[in-house]
């Protein structure tokens, strides 16, 4: 296996408006592996933001490293590669759409890495059917919801070939069609492209799909795993402020009763099963 | 009665050729103290419609009554109507702009033409209704709050208009799940305890089962269903073709009842839980 994204005791400290100094990122230590699928948890100012935008040289730790693909962020000659390899989706889709048509939109990141025009046709029609946007190539991205609107967001880092796409709470603002209609394009992406997906956000059961869930408090990583190993551990996501998605919670509470089930159901379709065979 | 809205249609952009009839004849009532859900997919007219209820838009054509007032008639002052309906609109931390908390939330209140006493007591009232203790954050920028602090101090400044109504846009979007839990348990207490009415507009089926005594579902304009919780999540498929859900447990419960396991309707992790024991025991008693 190749490392897609490796830190090493990475700190991050800002100063806050009133002039106390906050440390962001407390040593972290992480290696995000080609072809992986992460999610990031953890509550409001816990680190997680801060650090996803280390993960393509937005921000720069005050010690440690962090490695895009053995190239060492800190390298500024090697900043557009980096940001090349590891894609950036943040979390209000208005803020990230710079033209008025959407091919256009998608066209702006290859233009600026200077890719011939006539490769970026190709690119820019291969991402909007990655994102199945192709027959909204021609509109103007104002009259599309927000679902769509993200999903272009993401193509126009495909447009850049990135082997990472990192996801800043990309749903946050969405309703619920439009969050599946981001989730299944990211899972596709992952899953047929091969692209390294690190996913930040809140919702439970967007983090279910992953290989591998982080949880964050304080600006250091505080649990790691499988989603079954970390969601399985219900009293403990709850004291860190966080959720667990339905069934298992409700898993949680029938064991608590004495109802013979295993602790790590994360689906409606696993329960159904389980309780089925119980009957 | 409370809101009563008739045949209410908007259409933006008239006699252009964007024309988009944003709400096309809904009709409704809200009696005093009710607390409805809003839900519908983005576009659908929840906004449209939310800001007719405080007369921020005028219908193209139908009514608004609020208290038997007829919101845009000549006769009626928009101001009474906007201390009576407040407003909550999604991310409402983006409009604070004052240089102090207490300043903030003062705002409302002091264009009212209130006299300092009254409004030291609604900033007051405001702000422990959302959990911020008043001696410690008045005098702080509202800019060096969390997120969620934010938040509760753009909730205050509409509380401390003391409303009748209050309507809230999505108050939750963006917040993790304690900051979501915390302001949901304090909009709960509100109306609780103020017998408040309250509209929530919210894209969670979780948070919308958990709360409301009524939903309305919109699509495309129209009201589709007016009902109590418990009847409108027994219509999963048509609520997932128009781009809603249900809540996990009641999906749970409608897949159960198709294995030939049928512990009733759920909408809560609670309500979960308690039947399937109930099930799983008198199984075993059998």
């Amino acid at each position: 296996m190749t490392n897609m994204i490796k830190t090493e005791s990475v700190k991050h400290e800002y100063t806050s408006h009133t002039g106390k100094s906050i440390m962001a990122l407390n040593g972290i230590d992480i290696s995000i592996e080609k072809g992986e699928f992460v999610a990031i948890l953890g509550h409001n100012g816990s680190g997680k933001s801060t650090l996803a935008k280390h993960f393509n040289a937005l921000l720069l730790p005050n010690s440690g490293t962090i490695m895009v693909k053995n190239i060492d962020t800190k390298n500024e000659e090697m900043l557009w590669e980096i940001r090349q390899i590891a894609g950036m989706v943040f979390q209000n889709p208005d803020n990230q759409i710079v033209a008025t048509i959407v091919e256009e939109d998608v066209a702006f990141g290859p233009e600026n890495l200077a890719v011939e025009s006539k490769e970026i046709r190709k690119r820019v029609d291969e991402a909007l059917k990655a994102v199945d946007m192709y027959e909204y190539r021609k509109h103007g991205p104002h009259l599309l919801s927000g679902g769509q609107k993200q999903r272009i967001a993401i193509a126009g880092i495909i447009a850049m070939k990135p082997e990472c796409i990192i996801l800043d709470e990309p749903t946050a603002m969405l309703d619920p069609s439009g969050r599946k209609e981001v989730i299944d394009t990211i899972m596709k992406l992952n899953q047929e492209e091969g692209i390294t997906i690190v996913l930040i956000t809140h919702y439970m059961d967007e983090a279910v799909n992953a290989d591998r869930v982080y949880v964050m408090e304080d600006g250091m990583l505080v649990m790691d795993g499988t989603p079954k190993d970390v969601f399985s551990q219900v009293e403990k996501m709850k004291s860190l402020g966080l959720d667990v998605p339905q069934v298992t919670e409700i898993c949680h509470e029938l064991r608590k009763e004495g109802i013979k089930l295993p602790a790590d159901i994360l689906t409606v379709e696993e329960m159904v099963v389980e309780l089925c065979r119980l009957k | 009665m409370s809101i009563k809205v008739e045949n209410l249609s908007y259409i933006y952009m008239k006699d252009t050729v964007f024309e988009h009839k944003a709400l096309d004849d809904v009709s409704f009532e809200i009696k005093d103290g009710e607390f409805l859900g809003l839900i519908g997919h983005t576009g659908s007219g929840k906004s449209t419609l939310i800001q007719h209820l405080n007369g921020l838009m005028k219908p193209t054509s139908g009514k608004v009554f609020i208290d038997e007032d007829d919101i845009n008639s000549k006769t009626t002052v928009k101001k009474t109507i906007r201390e009576r309906v407040g407003l909550v609109f999604q991310y409402p931390e983006h409009q604070l702009f004052e240089e102090t908390v207490f300043r903030d939330v003062a705002y409302g209140p002091k264009n009212l033409g209130l006299d300092d006493n009254e409004i030291e007591n609604r900033v007051r009232f405001a702000l422990d209704m959302v959990k911020l203790d008043y001696n410690e954050i008045k005098d702080i920028s509202p800019f060096d709050l969390s997120g969620g602090q934010k938040r509760r101090v753009a909730i205050a400044g509409v509380l401390a208009m003391k409303p009748k109504i209050l309507i809230l846009d999505e108050p939750t979007a963006g917040l993790d799940p304690r900051g979501r839990d915390e302001i949901l348990g304090e909009i709960k207490e509100l109306h609780e305890t103020h017998k408040i009415t309250v509209i929530l507009v919210s894209h969670s089926m979780e948070d919308i089962a958990k709360l409301v005594d009524k939903i309305i579902v919109m699509n495309k304009g129209k009201i589709v269903f007016i009902d109590k919780p418990s009847v409108i999540f027994r219509e999963s498929l048509m609520l997932e073709s128009i781009g809603l859900g249900v809540p996990q447990a009641t999906k749970l419960a409608r897949e159960l009842k198709e294995k030939g396991l049928d512990i009733g309707e759920c909408l809560s992790i609670e309500d979960a839980k308690l039947q399937i024991l109930k099930v799983l025991r008198s199984k075993k008693n059998d």
